[in-house]
């Protein structure tokens, strides 16, 4: 069993500032949260023990397919394994941070594996960021390596990406080919124990942060080796499983899909982006990889049930038994079409955030939930507690059951915090009072709104100005802010409208000079981490109220012409 | 100068370019990407394309290269649509 309290290792919760709760809201608190327990064993394994596990229990059986074929665990093994020898040349050590850039695929789980044996953190970037963003993220990071994998692309002219080049230029950061490690001999086993325990940072995510900087998600060893186990336990996962890597793998979700499966034995098959975003071409993909449980955001899963709608009864049907919904709010309407167009599947909708390495709560929906207003996003995970607590009068209490507030998170999923841009808003990393026994001694303010009824947390919606847009988050006055910094720009207003599963922006402005939609979305992008699918709206003039504020009411009737 | 394709699918083609101004001109060899034209945005063109011709464009011709240039999508779109167009019908 995770051990509930281990002294010295929880001194990064407990000097975190505690939120404000009177003696008695805290004395309550534990009665009116959601919490499991379960049974992760300390310290917390590496996948890359699980990895040589199989390689040598079952050489043979495949880890990893994609279009080209099959790998299987002793050739993955060995490419890990030279990989480790070529970081080891190079000097690299436990805590180091290692930025990792290329098209998904097999190179991904390598390198992820290859740092996690050293006790290194794998920090996945993208190509197409700017080199700009790169720089800064390489340099905040105090990134030791870069590790990439582009040049095995058909298409690629045998270099890395330019952006990649400069920005490794700029900030005197080595840039490392992973093919590289061919050449190299495989790293004598034993391994040994992680280097640097479980609490080391095993991964960072980048999300967008305020005013365009890009601000780092740090996931600990112990967050996601719980997230794996929990995913492998509540999906039954076995060897004769193949899990679809679908997502990139700069996103959260990313990770559990590339790792969970080698943890239990099975294969990994990967589904490129063009594919993911097709519907035809994405069930395709599925059924040729024999693919059993995939995750998918809401607005792919309503594209996929359209296309085997369209299809009728003659086509087979799509032989996954999980389809997980995530990234977006997951509505009963869709779930019920789920449900009638894939009576073989089970569905799940979970909700999780990088913070909390990755999901906090799960739900497997069933028909009777169709009817509700909305669907729960269920029962906390492994090790986890779901509180929900009401400011008042600046002090917090916990809500009563069907109360509505925000939700907090704490126990063994809650991160390291961040690294980069902290920028004026308000903490969302506190200690953790109502649980003096926890692991990580954090409690994760989430920002979203939420309650707790009959044993399910219900997710209501944000309690600022942020939405989700394909999955990401997005907050509106952010790119307000960063728009801003456009000279051309006077005025400009974000509104987002409820489309279908996501939601379309819309930006409106007034510009001084002549300024053109694509040169905008091109200073945009240079400044997100996600390429945006806004529509520009040019105003002769910001329709303002009496107070002078932005008439977002105005701007969000109008209609799109 | 007369676009190679007819008005149909330049209506389409605009309402997925949502980075093309309505009065821009939309030549043959655009490219789409540079216009706003995602992944998703290439999903409910393709869609739209089938709905309206009534066509079906087999998977294996469905890859990024066929959405890279308004040209290249017309050319599949024309000759689907003179190959399966009459005998969609009845």
């Amino acid at each position: 069993m995770y051990s509930r309290d281990s002294g010295t290792d929880r001194a990064q919760g407990a000097a975190l500032a505690a939120l404000k709760m009177s003696p008695r809201a805290v004395a309550e608190a534990p009665g009116l949260a959601l919490t499991a327990g379960g049974g992760l064993t300390e310290p917390a394994p590496s996948v890359c023990d699980a990895v040589t596990a199989h390689a040598s229990h079952c050489p043979d059986r495949v880890a990893f397919v994609d279009g080209s074929g099959g790998t299987t665990y002793g050739q993955l093994q060995d490419r890990v394994s030279r990989l480790r020898t070529l970081l080891l040349d190079r000097g690299c050590k436990p805590g180091d941070r290692v930025a990792v850039s290329g098209p998904r695929g097999l190179n991904n789980l390598v390198s992820f594996l290859a740092l996690e044996s050293l006790g290194a953190t794998y920090v996945p970037v993208d190509r197409t960021w700017s080199a700009e963003r790169l720089s800064r993220i390489f340099a905040q990071t105090e990134c030791a390596y870069v590790l990439t994998h582009e040049t095995e692309t058909e298409g690629a002219c045998g270099s890395p990406a330019p952006t990649l080049l400069q920005a490794a230029a700029t900030t005197n950061v080595e840039l490392l080919e992973t093919a590289e490690a061919a050449r190299h001999e495989p790293s004598p086993l034993p391994w040994g124990p992680l280097p640097g325990g479980d609490r080391q940072a095993r991964y960072v995510i980048h999300t967008s942060g305020s005013t365009g900087t890009p601000k780092g998600v740090v996931v600990e060893h112990r967050g996601m080796a719980n997230h794996l186990r929990h995913m492998v336990d509540a999906l039954a996962v076995t060897s004769a499983d193949v899990v679809a890597f679908s997502a990139p793998p700069t996103y959260v979700v990313s990770i559990w899909q590339m790792l969970a499966a080698l943890s239990a034995g099975a294969a990994v098959a990967v589904v490129d982006d063009f594919d993911a975003a097709h519907p035809r071409r994405l069930l395709k993909a599925l059924d040729e990889h024999r693919v059993t449980i995939v995750q998918l955001v809401p607005t792919v899963i309503s594209l996929v049930v359209d296309e085997l709608r369209r299809r009728g009864s003659d086509h087979p049907l799509p032989k996954f038994r999980w389809l997980i919904a995530t990234g977006e709010e997951l509505r009963p309407q869709l779930a019920g079409r789920v449900l009638d167009a894939l009576p073989g599947a089970r569905l799940m909708n979970a909700y999780g955030m990088s913070e909390c390495s990755d999901d906090v709560a799960q739900h497997v929906v069933q028909r009777a939930d169709v009817r509700r207003w909305r669907l729960p996003v269920g029962r906390p995970i492994a090790n986890t507690a779901l509180h929900v607590f009401v400011e008042q009068e600046g002090s917090w209490r916990p809500a009563r059951s069907g109360e509505v507030g925000e939700l907090f998170v704490g126990g063994l999923p809650v991160g390291g915090g961040y690294i980069g841009a902290q920028g004026p808003r308000s903490p969302s990393f506190f200690r953790d009072e109502v649980d003096p026994a926890s692991p990580t001694l954090r409690l994760y303010r989430t920002g979203d709104l939420a309650c707790i009824k009959d044993g399910l947390a219900f997710y209501l919606g944000r309690a600022d100005r942020q939405v989700k847009v394909r999955g990401v988050r997005i907050e509106l006055d952010e790119i307000e802010s960063l728009l801003r910094q456009h000279p051309s720009l006077v005025h400009c207003a974000v509104t987002a409208e409820a489309v279908q599963e996501s939601h379309h922006l819309r930006i409106h402005y007034v510009a001084a000079e002549d300024v053109t939609p694509k040169t905008l979305q091109e200073f945009l992008d240079m400044r997100f981490t996600t390429v945006l699918p806004v529509h520009w709206v040019r105003l002769k003039e910001m329709p303002l109220m009496r107070n002078g504020k932005i008439d977002y009411r105005a701007l969000a009737a109008e209609k799109l012409t | 100068m007369n676009p190679p394709w007819d008005a149909r699918f330049e209506v389409l083609m605009r309402e997925a370019l949502r980075l093309l101004e309505p009065g821009d001109p939309l030549p043959p060899d655009l490219r789409t990407t540079d216009y706003g034209l995602d992944s998703l945005a290439m999903v409910e063109l393709m869609l739209g394309i089938e709905e309206t011709y009534g066509i079906s464009i087999p998977d294996d011709l469905v890859r990024p290269q066929l959405f890279s240039t308004p040209e290249t999508l017309w050319e599949v779109v024309d000759e689907l649509h003179d190959a399966q167009g009459s005998s969609a019908v009845g």
